[in-house]
């Protein structure tokens, strides 16, 4: 054998050995999309029906703009795929959507004061489905130079917070209620390291600056804990941590960066 | 002149009151609606406003509040505001986290 063969045989079992690692917790192994497609949504309730192009939304664009929580909770999304049952009046009427692709905020939903089909020419940015669509926005140039992570999109979204490379809005006029903009106090704090879970780390108090309090309780952490324990197989499930790791965070493969023992 | 404008001003005032009338009634519904909508968001504000103390208050304080969420909720629901969907979806979040904190304060009692 040549040396370059032996080289290449040590890499490719190296490589099987860590793709069969990665796989095993899930028990199935997760069809992986593209980095550019990771957190994508696709919003289809009505759009078809319409004759019109499913719409795509992204969570890399918007994420890097936004907090959860100004999306999640003040302008109201649903934490699911479809849940949110938008249409396009409400969109119209400055819901959804509409809170901020309205001219001012992001790109108008329809040009004003533009003749025919160019005032049109906006709706295939979002009813993108299948379509073959410029872009302003390019995932890889628009984070070219964010610091990495393994898994899903590979960024590390905290790190490139904390370098001062993106800078999260948490406020929307209009929407968001004037009283609370951004004032979380220390006075209000909870205990940060959950009680019954002395191996994992969380944050509560950054984590509730993220997505704030109503997004996770009741709906994904309920008063339920204690009498029942949740698994891995759960948080793969997409339930607990895994409503959000796994979809749009960092990725729940990604075991270290909640474990603070070696868990694989 | 004097007397021929004072004259048509004499014939035409009934004309005119209802003519006050129709635009003080216009007005005061058009207000109304207005001071309506401006009740319920500043209800929604103050109610949803500040979840994150929500974690300190007591039992009682937190029973107001899941009251208050829900006499808006129903309120939104017979209105016919455009927003109404997203700020009763918005309310009920709220409302089910005070409740949420509620069952905790009872889980903890019970276990005393
Ligand atoms: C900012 C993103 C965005 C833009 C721009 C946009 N739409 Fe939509 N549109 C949506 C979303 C979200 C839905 C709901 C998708 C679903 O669940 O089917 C939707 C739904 C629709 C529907 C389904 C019926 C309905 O009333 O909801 C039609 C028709 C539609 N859009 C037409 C258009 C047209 C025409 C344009 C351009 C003038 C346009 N849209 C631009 C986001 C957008
Ligand atoms: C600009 C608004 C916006 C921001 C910011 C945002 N989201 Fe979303 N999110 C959405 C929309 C829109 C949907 C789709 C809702 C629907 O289909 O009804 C969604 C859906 C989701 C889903 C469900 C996905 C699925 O496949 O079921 C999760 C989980 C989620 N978001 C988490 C997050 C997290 C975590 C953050 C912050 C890192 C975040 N979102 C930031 C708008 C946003
Ligand atoms: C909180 C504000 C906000 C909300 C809500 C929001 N967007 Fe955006 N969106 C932006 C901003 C800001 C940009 C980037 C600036 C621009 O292109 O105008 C953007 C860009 C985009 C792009 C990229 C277009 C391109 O050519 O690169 C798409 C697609 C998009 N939004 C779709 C949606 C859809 C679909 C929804 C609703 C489901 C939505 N957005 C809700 C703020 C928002
Ligand atoms: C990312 C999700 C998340 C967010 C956001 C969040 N929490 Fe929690 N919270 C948790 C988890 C996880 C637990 C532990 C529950 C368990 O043990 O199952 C918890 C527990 C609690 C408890 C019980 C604590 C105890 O000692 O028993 C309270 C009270 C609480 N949260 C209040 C809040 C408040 C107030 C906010 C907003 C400031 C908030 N949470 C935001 C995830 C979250
Ligand atoms: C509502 C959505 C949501 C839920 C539920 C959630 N997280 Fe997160 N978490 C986030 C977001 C957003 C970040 C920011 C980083 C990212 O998106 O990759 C994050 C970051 C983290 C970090 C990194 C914090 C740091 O400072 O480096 C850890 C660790 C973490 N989460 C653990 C957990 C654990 C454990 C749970 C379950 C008990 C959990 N998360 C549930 C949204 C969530
Ligand atoms: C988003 C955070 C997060 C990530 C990422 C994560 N875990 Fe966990 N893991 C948890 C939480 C929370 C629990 C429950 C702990 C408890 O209840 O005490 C848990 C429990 C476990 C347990 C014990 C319970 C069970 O299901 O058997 C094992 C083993 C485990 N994790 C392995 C892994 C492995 C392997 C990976 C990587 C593939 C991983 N975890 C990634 C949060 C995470």
């Amino acid at each position: 054998m040549k040396k370059r063969d032996i080289f290449l045989t040590v890499i490719l079992v190296v490589l099987c050995i860590a793709a069969l690692t990665f796989a095993q917790p899930a028990g199935v192994r997760k069809k992986k999309p593209p980095r550019h497609e990771y957190g994508n949504v696709v919003m289809n309730n009505l759009a078809e029906k319409n004759k019109m192009a499913p719409v795509v939304y992204n969570h890399w664009l918007h994420r890097a703009l936004y907090t959860c929580r100004l999306c999640h909770v003040d302008i109201g999304f649903a934490m699911e795929a479809g849940g949110t049952k938008a249409t396009m009046d409400d969109n119209n009427n400055g819901l959804y959507c509409g809170a901020c692709h309205n001219g001012k905020e992001a790109f108008a939903i329809e040009e004003k004061g533009v003749p025919g089909v160019a005032a049109r020419k906006n709706c295939e940015r979002c009813h993108s489905y299948g379509q073959k669509v410029a872009f302003e926005k390019d995932f890889y140039k628009f984070t070219k130079g964010f610091p990495m992570s393994r898994f899903g999109d590979k960024i590390n979204w905290i790190k490139t917070e904390e370098a001062g490379l993106i800078k999260l809005k948490d406020y929307l006029e209009g929407i968001s209620i004037k009283t609370k903009a951004l004032n979380y106090s220390a006075d209000t704090e909870i205990k940060s390291n959950i009680t019954g879970m002395p191996d994992i780390i969380f944050s509560h108090k950054k984590h509730a600056i993220w997505n704030g309090c109503e997004l996770c309780h009741p709906d994904i952490f309920g008063v339920k804990r204690g009498t029942t324990k949740y698994t891995m197989q759960d948080i793969f499930a997409g339930k607990y941590c895994g409503a959000c790791h796994g979809k749009v965070s960092f990725s729940d493969l990604d075991c270290q960066e909640c474990h603070v023992k070696n868990v694989n | 002149m004097a007397m021929l404008s004072k004259r048509s001003c004499c014939k035409n005032r009934p004309l005119f009151i209802i003519y006050i009338c129709v635009i003080s009634l216009y007005f005061s519904l058009t207000s109304s609606s207005y001071a309506n909508q401006e009740s319920w968001r500043e209800e929604f504000n103050e109610l949803c406003g500040d979840t994150q103390k929500a974690a300190t208050l007591g039992q009682d304080d937190l029973n107001k509040l899941v009251a208050r969420c829900s006499k808006l909720s129903s309120e939104l629901e017979g209105s016919d505001s455009t927003q109404k969907k997203a700020y009763i979806y918005r309310t009920e979040k709220c409302r089910n986290f005070y409740i949420f904190l509620i069952e905790l304060l009872e889980t903890e009692r019970n276990k005393q």
